[in-house]
């Protein structure tokens, strides 16, 4: 008996399993497996590990700026922050859109989680990082003080509230998905508005619960915004 | 990780040891799910030894079943001459050693390299090359003279 004879009968002796009872086993543990997968929580944790260094440096430096204002003078590193706000906010769009960046929308959207559950994923950590940043870059630069500090907040959200929508608008259009790194150009834009209002109403100082009632208004709209990229994601697949 | 992949070389793995095609059916998918259970990153090693542990549960549970008790379960087949070289090969298997008998399983039906069988039986590739000479020596003489 030759060795070929002798596997070819050790194999036909098991056979193979029923082809239907393991069709369905597999696709009753894919959907299983699915399910798990698809939860927000997994999601994020799963889109965490792809987030790029940088995105998460830039946020830390936000952090770090006000700690160097004992050898600089106040105003200027918090304004420095200021201005930054509009280009964090653009890079974190481009950082959440990277797929479509580097023209892999498609590949992504095969993928289990799809595009639309990626990019939702991948904006809620890098706003939650970036937010999180703010809110401690205001608390040093007030250092603790409540009135000041929600000055300092509202001072540093804004242009970060208003550079965010207008990314999330300019991405739903065809040329901004064509065009993704053209956030930098909202960004640059929003900067320049920002020196126009600094310069022109200098001397005028508005109220700040007006100001809170502003920033609550542009969250809302960064939300609705927000909302409706991540919808774009699914109707372009479908 | 891919179940299609590893399905059939697991209840090929477990027939053998239970020689049932409803049981091994019923153990091969007990032991993917227990495997998922798990999240381990090794699967072949780890799929193996969980359908070996279920495989001894079983033993302890119910009397393994032959050909003939496979038979009454109303599995036909279509030749006489097929009936005839399973209850050989049936016999000759099980004068193995039941370690032997695995490798041969692990080895001549599953192909698996002989590195990972001496991982999952945890011995030198050197012996279980020397056991795997034996045993398929020892296995083809009984099938040529007929288990005698």
């Amino acid at each position: 008996m030759k060795d070929r004879e002798l596997k070819d009968a050790l194999k036909a002796y098991a056979g193979t399993p029923d082809p239907f009872r393991k069709d369905a086993f597999i696709r009753s543990v894919a959907e299983k497996e699915k399910r798990k997968r698809a939860t927000i929580p997994a999601q994020i944790f799963v889109q965490a590990r792809y987030i790029r260094v940088y995105a998460w440096l830039t946020a830390v430096v936000i952090v770090l700026l006000p700690l160097f204002e004992a050898s600089v003078k106040f105003a200027p590193l918090f304004k420095v922050a200021a201005d930054v706000m509009p280009f964090l906010a653009g890079l974190g769009v481009i950082e959440a859109m990277r797929a479509e960046a580097h023209n892999m929308a498609e590949l992504e959207q095969t993928t289990l989680l799809s595009a639309k559950s990626a990019f939702f994923a991948r904006m809620i950590l890098i706003g939650a990082a970036q937010f999180a940043a703010i809110l401690a870059a205001a608390a040093l630069f007030s250092k603790g003080e409540a009135g000041s500090m929600l000055t300092a907040g509202i001072n540093l959200i804004l242009p970060h509230c208003v550079t965010n929508i207008l990314c999330f608008v300019l991405e739903r259009t065809k040329f901004g998905r064509e065009n993704v790194w053209s956030c930098f150009a909202v960004a640059a834009g929003v900067f320049l508005l920002k020196l126009i209002v600094e310069t022109t109403a200098a001397s005028f100082t508005p109220d700040n619960s007006l100001l809170l009632l502003l920033t609550a208004v542009l969250i809302v709209i960064e939300i609705v915004e927000f909302k409706k990229t991540v919808n774009t994601e699914e109707l372009s697949w479908n | 990780m891919d179940i299609e992949q590893y399905y059939d070389k697991i209840y090929r793995y477990i027939f053998y040891k239970v020689n049932n095609r409803a049981l091994a059916e019923d153990l091969t998918q007990e032991t993917f799910l227990k495997f998922l259970k798990s999240e381990c990153e090794e699967p072949e090693r780890f799929l193996y030894t969980i359908a070996r542990n279920l495989c001894i549960d079983e033993y302890r549970r119910i009397k393994p079943m032959t050909v003939e008790d496979e038979e009454a379960l109303n599995v036909s087949y279509e030749f006489e001459d097929d009936l005839v070289t399973r209850q050989a090969i049936h016999e000759a298997l099980e004068r193995l050693e039941p370690e032997d008998r695995e490798m041969v399983v692990l080895r001549f039906v599953n192909d698996e390299p002989i590195a990972e069988i001496a991982r999952i039986c945890k011995m030198s590739r050197f012996a279980v090359y020397r056991r795997l000479k034996e045993a398929k020596a020892k296995l083809k003489e009984l099938l040529e003279r007929g288990n005698g």
